[in-house]
């Protein structure tokens, strides 16, 4: 069975003066799937996301999104053609209440203009509510009911992290790039983490590509997995199974068995 | 923080997003714009006067607010801003004869061009390396001012008519207050409404993290530039208020001191607020007249002290802004928030 991949990253390198963050990695994220990204600290995991992104664009390679080339896009339009990310390192908008975070996020939907925004009358206010409702699924969806008005700052690491995520469910996803979502978390927080990204993979259709140090959870969930080491893929993408019995992968992840 | 009535459920979104959520208040707001308007009848020339400036000062310090405060664009050139629209205003009216309902936002808009040109280096600019851009704008619109005789009339400025709307003359204090006062209304409301919906939100987005704001979609760009627009137009439309109400426009008016004052405004009154905006321009511009009165009244009794406040009066101002740095870095409007916060559960502590 051939199947068009959602996302071709093609022989991708990326460097940073003297640095080379990514060396010629290549993949492909099938529609619809689970697909992880390993690898220790520094491997270059983050550097393809924001590749993908468009944080960095890539010295040499090409990235292709559902049949368009999308390397030279503009960062603010990939969201626009469902490409969506999470941050490693919390990025929201902390002075905002999570209800504003999430109704920025509709910000690519919303029609009305400026003006309208100003008189705040019939158009704007209809919109408005609209996108409300649409918010609203996603805060019940997330089970973020309780602090919807709450400034962001306000939070538990926790909790801000589900905020970012139902952030990015806003933005209506095609691809979600889920960066390191369990990080920091207590393994209750884990558990519902992992059981809202195969609710968001399965129910709402969305591809997931997710970066998560957490190997339990990696292996549970994931429908392939690539193991990526300075900057290189350290072995073919494969079944979570086939990678983590694979030996380069051990070795990247344990040290390599040497005698002297 | 948000401090909302127990008890005070909403059951609909249309509810949740309204502006003023309790019928208490929206009694209590409506009774404050009646008594705005009917104040003028009781007060004397001198208060409408200072009410006037207010009026004028809140459109500029929401304006800039909107730029330093909600954006995080911080400005150097409001002041200069603010001449922009006075002269656009004067021009306009002096050469096409352009009556005030027309010169006014004609007036903001090409100060929001003015802006928006002026606001190009903060797509690679932040923080005080952008401050020092506005800076320069602040410069370079002076100059221009003092050079460009043939609009702005150089040095000696421009002298034009009062405002006139169907031949009555709006030559006084009183009737300038009521002009001054619906503008400023709308421009609040205007300003409020904007920044609670999309440009607002992307506005906050950028000032929070930009980073993020671009991977959500915000054209960053376009967004930086809309602000110094929207706030440019605030200043212009202030500055072409002040043209018509002293009828006599002079570049000394719009120098880098008023620039700085408007940012002490926000300052004092609470960055990303536009009730702090207001607060601000009120205290800043009733600052310098009660100290103007004090010194008057003690004059009387120790003459010495007339001189000494006078001199002293400039330095106050700094004094002002760094207490508040100090003790109250987010503002009145926090204070003012504290205060709402207590009186909702008085006379119980819980």
């Amino acid at each position: 069975m051939e199947k068009k991949p959602l996302l071709n990253f093609d022989n991708i390198y990326l460097s940073f003066g003297g640095i080379q963050a990514i060396a010629g990695v290549r993949f492909q994220v099938y529609e619809g799937e689970i697909f992880s990204i390993i690898g220790p600290n520094g491997a270059g995991k983050t550097s393809i996301l924001n590749t993908i992104t468009g944080i960095y664009p890539p010295t040499k390679g090409r990235i292709i999104y559902d049949g368009t080339d999308i390397t030279a896009t503009p960062v603010h339009k990939r969201p626009q053609m469902g490409i969506v990310r999470t941050f490693q390192n919390l990025e929201l908008f902390k002075g905002m209440t999570v209800l504003d975070n999430l109704m920025l996020s509709r910000h690519i939907f919303i029609k009305y203009g400026l003006l309208s925004s100003m008189l705040y009358f019939g158009k704007a206010r209809r919109e408005e509510i609209e996108h409300r409702k649409r918010v609203e699924k996603v805060i019940d969806f997330l089970r973020l009911t309780h602090i919807r008005k709450k400034h962001v700052f306000e939070l538990s690491y926790g909790l801000q992290k589900r905020v970012e995520l139902a952030r990015a469910l806003c933005l209506e996803p095609r691809l979600l790039l889920l960066d390191e979502p369990m990080a920091g978390m207590n393994s209750e927080e884990t558990e519902d983490m992992a059981r809202f990204i195969i609710d968001i993979n399965e129910e709402a259709g969305v591809t997931i590509i997710l970066i998560e140090h957490d190997m339990k959870v990696v292996m549970d969930i994931s429908s392939r997995v690539v193991a990526v080491n300075f900057g290189e893929k350290i072995c073919r993408e494969g079944t979570p199974d086939e990678i983590s019995s694979h030996p380069d992968v051990i070795a990247a992840y344990l040290g390599e068995e040497q005698w002297y | 923080m948000s401090y909302v009535n127990c008890g005070n459920f909403k059951t609909s979104y249309e509810k949740d997003a309204e502006l003023f959520q309790t019928t208490f208040s929206k009694i209590l707001i409506y009774a404050f714009i009646a008594a705005l308007f009917s104040v003028p009848f009781f007060l004397g020339d001198y208060y409408l006067y200072v009410m006037n400036l207010i009026f004028i000062a809140v459109i500029g310090a929401v304006g800039l607010n909107i730029l330093t405060g909600f954006t995080g664009l911080i400005s150097l050139g409001q002041g200069a801003f603010m001449g922009v629209g006075a002269y656009a205003a004067g021009y306009l009216s002096l050469t096409y004869g352009l009556p005030f309902f027309i010169a006014i936002p004609a007036a903001g808009l090409i100060t929001a061009v003015f802006g928006a040109f002026f606001g190009i280096p903060s797509l690679r600019l932040k923080g005080l390396y952008l401050s020092i851009a506005t800076l320069a704008a602040q410069f370079i619109i002076e100059f221009g001012f003092v050079r460009l005789e043939f609009i702005t009339g150089g040095v000696t400025g421009l002298s034009i008519d009062y405002a006139s709307l169907a031949g009555y003359e709006i030559d006084s204090d009183f009737s300038f207050y009521f002009l001054a006062l619906a503008i400023c209304l709308v421009m609040t409301l205007a300003g409020v409404n904007m920044m609670r919906t999309r440009a607002g939100r992307a506005f906050l987005s950028i000032r929070d993290n930009y980073i993020a704001a671009e991977a959500m979609g915000i054209n960053l760009f376009r967004y930086k530039l809309t602000a110094f627009a929207v706030s440019s137009f605030y200043a212009g439309v202030a500055g072409s208020l002040w043209a018509y109400y002293t009828t006599i426009i002079t570049p000394e008016n719009f120098t880098i001191g008023v620039s700085i004052q408007y940012l002490s405004m926000i300052i004092i009154g609470g960055l990303g607020s536009i009730l702090g905006s207001i607060f601000g321009a009120v205290f800043i511009v009733i600052l310098p007249e009660v100290l103007q009165s004090f010194s008057d009244w003690a004059g009387g009794y120790y003459p010495n002290l007339t001189q000494i406040i006078g001199s002293i009066k400039e330095g106050v101002f700094g004094l002002v802004i760094i207490l508040f740095l100090m003790f109250e870095p987010e503002g009145m409007v926090r204070r003012w928030r504290l205060i709402k916060a207590y009186w909702k559960l008085w006379p119980f502590s819980y």
